[in-house]
């Protein structure tokens, strides 16, 4: 499973207007951040019209949809597709691997490309990262919510092709995390993303994250009317740029989440595009190691340069001081409720007597966040 | 039926699993500590986690196959694999 949104430049790297063929939602026509108090949200809204023209930013996505025709693909192209087999273990001789173990049958090959997620058992296995540990993992619980599609259009104030996505702060009960809300053709996503040491370490019940969300508000209105479809679960790895292991060894390449590859910056998650990406590069790798007839870690180090040089690894390092930034308990509380309590008080009209916009946030900020923290968290903020 | 009105056992009952007669997970109890219960009661999306008189019990059914209780728990603690393959929850929308 997956959140639900693809940014779209691997893609259509990979497939050119792959929108035309594949079965999309909607494309990103709105982004929403919304910062949430317990019964106020404070919300930027942006949209851009350069997002609805070709090849535009990204798409909703049903991953489950997505990948049957992704793998037709794949068939097109000469590609066998085996679903059913769950490869339990890596085949190895000497310290190559020569193919995966298959509930007690072997299955060898020159080449194996350990996609298996983030709980990819392969990578570790084969030594190339350790286990991510608590702090580096977040989870995610979503649920995709059936509306009618005249509805989600009128609702969200969007034409038939467009979409909106909601990133949501503050929701999480003071934990770290946030949620989302993507529009698809007729449904919704919604989901709650918590950090799995702060959930750990907290007393909240994991299959209630999704409860605070929904029930806010800001929030009911926007799914009101809908039928629950689908309930679900995914770890994300979190730990950025810091989580990446080594890429490759003798006869076995990793990517997307089974490598570490997602970015979270606090208002943008990505990882599918990471995962596109870093599986064609892998292909790539692949095809001059088959023309060389060599399968060894130093021909597939090829992999490692092509990933290094593209905007995977670039990116990563650009937000490697993000994971760290994001361990802030006051992001995920205290600056929501700030954020809120400033604007009602702005906003609120009652006779009483009024203050400026420095008067109010000193008061609202009393005994909650002093100046220097703010000042320090707002310089920290560069890592975003 | 609205969805905070749901219980995680409905949520569930809207997924297709095909259910393994073997489990796929275990708990080793010998390093599984008392603080690591009270965090898997807590930590799975699918309530799989309960208590019995012989202590924490590991229920199969309605498995998401997320790993929060191996990532959540002390080294050890847990024994995750994925379902064997043609088992385990199916997503239709995903």
């Amino acid at each position: 499973m997956s959140g639900g949104l693809m940014y779209s430049h691997a893609m259509h790297n990979l497939i050119p207007e792959f929108w035309k063929e594949a079965p999309v939602e909607r494309r990103l026509r709105r982004n929403v951040i919304s910062m949430l108090s317990k019964d106020s949200a404070a919300s930027l809204s942006f949209e851009c019209s350069k997002f609805s023209e070709p090849p535009y930013n990204g798409f909703t996505v049903l991953l489950s949809k997505f990948n049957e025709w992704f793998a037709s693909r794949v068939e097109q192209s000469g590609g066998i597709m085996t679903g059913g087999i769950y490869a339990d273990d890596l085949l190895w001789e000497s310290d190559s691997v020569v193919g995966v173990k298959a509930g007690g049958e072997e299955i060898r090959s020159n080449l194996v490309v350990a996609a298996d997620g983030v709980n990819s058992t392969m990578a570790e296995k084969a030594g190339l990262r350790k286990r991510y540990d608590s702090e580096s993992l977040a989870l995610g619980v979503k649920s995709v919510l059936g509306l009618p599609r005249k509805t989600i259009e009128e609702r969200f104030n969007v034409t038939e092709d467009e979409g909106v996505a909601y990133t949501f702060l503050g929701c999480t009960g003071g934990l770290q995390g946030g949620g989302f809300l993507y529009t698809n053709r007729e449904s919704l996503s919604i989901g709650v993303v918590a950090g799995i040491g702060a959930l750990a370490e907290s007393e909240v019940k994991s299959p209630e994250l999704l409860d605070g969300l929904i029930s806010h508000p800001a929030v009911k209105g926007l799914i009101e009317g809908a039928t629950p479809l689908e309930y679900s679960a995914q770890l994300i790895p979190e730990g950025g740029l810091g989580g990446v292991g080594k890429l490759c060894t003798n006869g076995l390449m990793v990517v997307g989440d089974a490598a570490g590859f997602t970015q979270n910056s606090g208002f943008l998650l990505r990882g599918m595009d990471f995962a596109v990406a870093s599986g064609a590069m892998a292909a790539e790798a692949g095809r001059r190691a088959k023309e060389k007839g060599d399968y060894s870690a130093a021909t597939l180090s090829q992999y490692e340069s092509l990933v290094n040089e593209s905007f995977v690894m670039k990116d990563l390092k650009t937000y490697r001081h993000a994971p760290k930034f994001l361990t802030n308990p006051r992001l995920y509380s205290a600056y929501p409720d700030l954020a809120c309590a400033v604007l009602e008080r702005l906003l609120t009209v009652d006779g009483g007597p009024r203050q400026n916009l420095l008067g109010v946030a000193r008061q609202q900020m009393k005994g909650k966040v002093s100046l220097v923290r703010l000042v320090g968290d707002l310089l920290g903020a560069r890592a975003l | 039926m609205s969805l905070d009105k749901l219980s995680v056992e409905q949520r569930l009952n809207l997924d297709s699993f095909e259910t393994d007669q073997e489990s796929h997970i275990k708990v080793n109890r010998e390093k599984c500590k008392e603080s690591d219960v009270k965090i898997l009661l807590r930590v799975c999306p699918a309530r799989c986690f309960s208590l019995s008189s012989d202590g924490l019990v590991f229920s199969r059914l309605g498995c998401l196959e997320c790993g929060a209780c191996r990532a959540a728990a002390s080294p050890g603690a847990i024994e995750w694999n994925f379902p064997r393959g043609g088992f385990g929850v199916r997503y239709r929308y995903g």
